[in-house]
């Protein structure tokens, strides 16, 4: 159905151009929005504009930031010697969360995928490689996702960066913490296993 | 709703919503199967480290007849392939094999012999040491016969004979090739050597699994532009495979035999 509103129209075909958000969805959200009273609709179209106006990537380590460098690159309490490679900027936050790593990060955009053609070209990898020649970082952690593609990922970085002489190391995997042993599948407990440590 | 069970092989995942995943199968019983698995991106998820992609799986899963997606109930892993999983040069060759599965493949229609040879090609990869390219061609090739689209190579389509000689033409359309003796018949063709040919013959002959020995560079650059030129005019939809230039860009990493290292590769090879 098309409404006699060309702007109620023009909502809903903008809101459904969102991944994961369909006609329907878009005109339920539209009605809200009217329902709405006007400054809590103000406010929202003021976020979504400073969003793409403030929003950018860190020249550094590609995370999402307002200043450049952003504020962990900039900040001087943070260890320059280690850098925390990871997928997403999304995966910053998560290592953040922990509080238990302070040094530096470095978001490559994405794991090598054949089926998607992402190859080491499409992801920052090149940045990451001449971060690594000023000779400052003695450590590169990989964090990227225990799947396939990030196994992948995480092996072709070790194969490219051997040479430059840091140490290389993988975050461990394995059993979640709280669960229990007897459920753990084959593939998990083998990696478990793989990166056990000394008591 | 009924409940089904199946084996099959994991080609994609993705992620679906805030905590699931969408998890591609080419399955013994169902051929191509798309389920949802809930809560699968979770860290206590039930599924666990199952659903990585090449991991060969014992899935349980609703059916409906009305819905596309089926949700998974349980997956249990059968088989794994470590190495395929940790190496983008054997990865890039399996998901090659998965992205034709993918698109080319007919949903909810099984074959059990295209089955056994994703099975062969990834117990290939996962033991090879070279000649990876060749492994994923070789499956290719058999792709191609187990959907009728068979290129015939066993002798030239004009005089008959199964000579090659020294420089032969691929005819597309024709879905053959003509040997150096004779004036090519079709009206798409692809100039190539006579040793091209003998590696493709000797390619349709064997296993995935057994076709992992080295092709010279400039044979093996042959045998990929034929292969795509005869796929893209034969199978519809094949011109939108992405995966064919990823593996070309990985082809010289792999360590494919220079120009002059052909006769030691069809010495192996034969």
């Amino acid at each position: 159905m098309r409404y006699a509103s060309p702007a109620i129209e023009r909502a809903i075909e903008r809101l459904s151009r969102l991944p994961g958000v369909g006609r329907k969805t878009a005109q339920r959200l539209v009605f809200h929005l009217l329902r709405s009273p006007q400054d809590e609709t103000e406010a929202l179209v003021q976020a979504l504009l400073e969003l793409k106006r403030k929003v950018r990537y860190c020249s550094v380590c590609f995370n999402l930031s307002e200043e450049d460098p952003c504020q962990i690159c900039a900040d001087p309490q943070r260890d320059r010697s280690t850098i925390c490679v990871v997928e997403q900027a999304n995966d910053v936050v998560a290592v953040e969360r922990t509080g238990q790593y302070r040094g530096l990060y470095h978001v490559l955009g994405g794991a090598l995928s054949p089926l998607d053609g992402i190859g080491p070209e499409q992801l920052r990898v090149a940045e990451l490689v001449r971060r690594l020649e000023g000779g400052t970082v003695r450590e590169v952690i990989v964090a990227t996702n225990p799947n396939a593609e990030g196994e992948a990922t995480a092996v072709y970085l070790a194969r490219l960066l051997k040479p430059l002489g840091v140490r290389l190391t993988r975050i461990a995997r394995g059993i979640p913490v709280g669960s229990d042993l007897e459920y753990a599948d084959e593939a998990t407990l083998a990696r478990a296993l793989e990166g056990r440590t000394d008591l | 709703m009924a409940i089904e069970k199946a084996e099959g092989i994991v080609l994609r995942v993705r992620p679906q919503g805030e905590t699931s995943k969408l998890v591609h199968l080419y399955s013994l019983q169902r051929g191509r199967l798309a389920l949802i698995a809930k809560g699968a991106r979770l860290p206590k998820s039930k599924f666990g480290g199952a659903l990585d992609v090449c991991n060969r799986i014992a899935v349980v899963f609703y059916t409906k007849e009305t819905r596309e997606l089926n949700y998974l109930r349980e997956a249990e892993i059968l088989e794994r392939f470590p190495r395929v999983q940790a190496d983008i040069g054997r990865l890039a060759v399996a998901e090659q094999g998965f992205e034709i599965l993918l698109q080319l493949a007919m949903a909810g229609e099984p074959n059990a012999r295209l089955y056994q040879l994703v099975l062969d090609l990834l117990r290939g990869l996962n033991e090879a040491e070279s000649g990876l390219r060749n492994m994923g061609r070789s499956f290719l090739l058999h792709f191609l016969e187990s959907s009728g689209f068979r290129p015939n190579l066993d002798r030239c389509s004009v005089c008959g004979r199964s000579a090659v000689g020294d420089r032969a033409t691929f005819e597309i359309d024709r879905g053959s090739y003509v040997c150096a003796e004779c004036p090519p018949a079709g009206k798409v063709s692809f100039p190539a050597l006579g040793r091209t040919v003998e590696w493709a013959r000797w390619l349709q002959r064997v296993p995935p699994s057994k076709a992992g020995v080295p092709a010279p560079q400039i044979v093996g650059q042959e045998l990929d532009r034929w292969l795509w030129l005869h796929l893209s005019y034969h199978v519809e939809g094949a011109d939108k495979l992405v995966t064919f230039r990823y593996a070309g860009r990985l082809a010289l990493r792999e360590g494919e035999l220079p120009e002059n290292g052909d006769r030691n590769g069809k010495e192996a090879r034969d």
